[in-house]
Parts: C-alpha cells; sequence; structure tokens
C-alpha cells in the first residue's frame, strides 16, 4: 500500500519528467531523479513480492541514469549528498532485466505455449544479464576469487556486495 | 547516530533514500539546537524513525528511545522528549515502526518529495525485518 502511495505521489509530482525539475537546483534536481528511480525499484520489488501490477513503468520516464557528476553541482557535494551513481545505476539495470522476464515469462502460462518458448524467453535475459556482467565499471566488477573491494566504506562494501548478491538472485529466478 | 550508521551501512547506499549530508545536518539539529524546526516537524520525525527502526532491525540490542511530539516546550527545556525503554520487541524496532506510523499523514493535496522519501523507508523496513528475523 505505501509503496503504492509513493509511486503516486511521484506521478502527481510528476518526478519521472525530467523537465519538471529544471528550475530546481543541481542537487535537488538530482534527488528527485534518484528518488524516482528508487521508488521504481521498490515498487517492482513489492509488486513481484506480492503479485500485484507495478505502478510505475519504464516507459513512462525520460529521466537520465544517476549522476556521478550533476551538472551545475560540485563534485564535493555529489560525493556528500549522494552514493555511487554507478553502483544505483547497475541496481536500476538489474531491475530492468528483471521486470522484463517477468512480463515475458508471464507469457509462458498461456494455453498456447509452446515448449522452445522457454528458450526464447530465458536466452535473452540470460545474455541481458551477461551483459550487464561485462559493462560494469571497474570498481563494481567482482574480482577474480569472488572479492570485495578493497573499500574503507562499510556502506559501499555492502551495497557491492547486496548488488551482486540480487545479480546472482535475478539469474537463479529466470532458470528456475 | 549509531542507528543511523547501521541504517546506512545496511541498506543507505543500495538505493537514494535522502540526501546524506543534509539527513546528517538535519539529525544534528533536531538533537543539539534548541528550538529547531525539526523537532517540530512531522514528516522528517517520522522519516527518523523509520531510519531509526530499520536500523534497530540489523542490531536488537538496544532499548528505544522514545521521540515525543506532544506539544511545544518552552527553550529553556528540549523541545524534544527522550526516554530509553528496556528492549522488549519481538521485531526490532518494531516500536520506532509504530511511532512513525502513527506520525505518517499524507496531505494528497500537498505532496512533497519528503513524503516520497518517508514511504519509500516504510515499505522497506518489513522486507529487512523478513529478512533478519526468519
Amino acid at each position: 500500500m505505501h509503496a503504492g502511495a509513493a509511486a503516486r505521489i511521484s506521478n502527481i509530482l510528476t518526478l519521472h519528467r525530467a523537465s519538471t525539475s529544471k528550475s530546481c537546483t543541481p542537487v535537488e534536481r538530482e534527488h528527485r531523479k534518484r528518488l524516482w528511480w528508487s521508488t521504481f525499484c521498490l515498487d517492482r520489488m513489492t509488486s513481484t513480492q506480492l503479485g500485484v501490477l507495478p505502478s510505475l513503468y519504464l516507459a513512462q520516464t525520460d529521466l537520465d541514469y544517476p549522476s556521478p557528476s550533476p551538472q551545475g553541482m560540485p563534485r564535493h557535494e555529489a560525493v556528500a549528498e549522494f552514493s555511487d551513481a554507478d553502483l544505483m545505476t547497475a541496481r536500476v539495470d538489474l531491475t530492468a532485466i528483471q521486470d522484463a522476464n517477468a512480463s515475458q515469462a508471464a507469457q509462458l502460462g498461456r494455453e498456447d505455449a509452446a515448449p522452445g518458448d522457454v528458450d526464447a524467453v530465458v536466452r535473452p535475459t540470460l545474455i541481458r544479464l551477461l551483459e550487464w556482467q561485462a559493462k560494469l565499471p571497474a570498481h563494481l566488477a567482482l574480482g577474480v576469487g569472488v572479492q570485495l573491494p578493497n573499500s574503507t566504506s562499510l556502506p559501499f562494501v555492502r551495497s557491492f556486495a547486496n548488488l551482486h548478491i540480487r545479480y546472482n538472485q535475478v539469474g537463479h529466478g529466470v532458470c528456475i | 547516530m549509531c542507528l543511523v550508521d547501521q541504517f546506512l551501512t545496511y541498506v543507505g547506499h543500495d538505493w537514494h533514500w535522502f540526501c546524506l549530508r543534509t539527513f546528517r545536518e538535519r539529525l544534528e539539529a533536531t538533537y543539539k539546537v534548541s528550538g529547531a524546526p525539526e523537532s517540530r516537524d512531522r514528516v522528517w520525525l517520522c522519516k527518523l524513525l523509520v531510519v531509526f527502526a530499520i536500523g534497530k532491525a540489523f542490531n536488537g540490542e538496544i532499548g528505544d528511545i522514545e521521540i515525543s511530539t506532544e506539544g511545544y516546550s518552552p527553550p529553556e527545556q528540549q523541545d524534544v522528549g527522550v526516554t530509553v525503554a528496556a528492549p522488549t520487541e519481538s521485531q526490532p524496532g518494531k516500536q520506532f515502526f509504530e511511532q512513525a506510523l502513527q506520525l505518517l499523514k499524507v496531505p494528497y493535496e500537498e505532496v512533497q518529495v519528503e513524503h516520497i522519501e518517508v514511504l519509500n523507508l516504510v515499505v522497506r523496513y518489513p522486507q529487512v525485518v523478513k529478512r533478519t528475523c526468519h
């Protein structure tokens, strides 16, 4: 219910439209953008868990991904107010892959679904997951021997681990 | 601060919940500045309580700190009443969460970005409890 309310308020405030943040300060603009992406991901997570339709859709937004250096914002301010942009972008991409897979997988329940349809759904998703992994920035890539990053930031290390756990969960979900 | 650090460590960077430095500054004002607007800001206090709840869900040892919002106290008294209760919860952070829900009232005619922040956090708490307590 609360996820639905968050999504509804996002729509009321038209956070999904970049143009509505044009008159905001650089911090507010990036904050609104990242908040929409977070609300989208949480909406997807909740709707999947509860088996209900999501409220926010990728097709409705023209927002860019989270930016590590938002226009007009000094670097120190970006670092102080926002977490790693690439990490959040990677999570958004995973959510988008899972969402696309869920939509296509739902077609497999049709009475006229053919055995070959499973491969037609699973294979593209697995390819997208491999592409996702291949294009991760260096600081987000999982090291040889599955090593955690050498970082003093516990929140970053934790989120790094969560990201790769999520990647494996999505892949596992595709293959079940 | 410990519960906030717990929150930031375990889930704080998974998604964008709020602006990090701004949150810290408001947190400090709430406790250190007498008469700070934060101590009477319902939405802010709701957000803070849910952060405490989620932080505590990852660390169930600390007793509750109750934030009082009943009326306005004279400047010589604290605007935010703080009492510490013994840990009695079956779900870590439940009392913080319930206090937050009591404060949560979304005026749909005058919604703000901060309402979305609070609602996203409210969504997250039960998910965290489900994972850490089962």
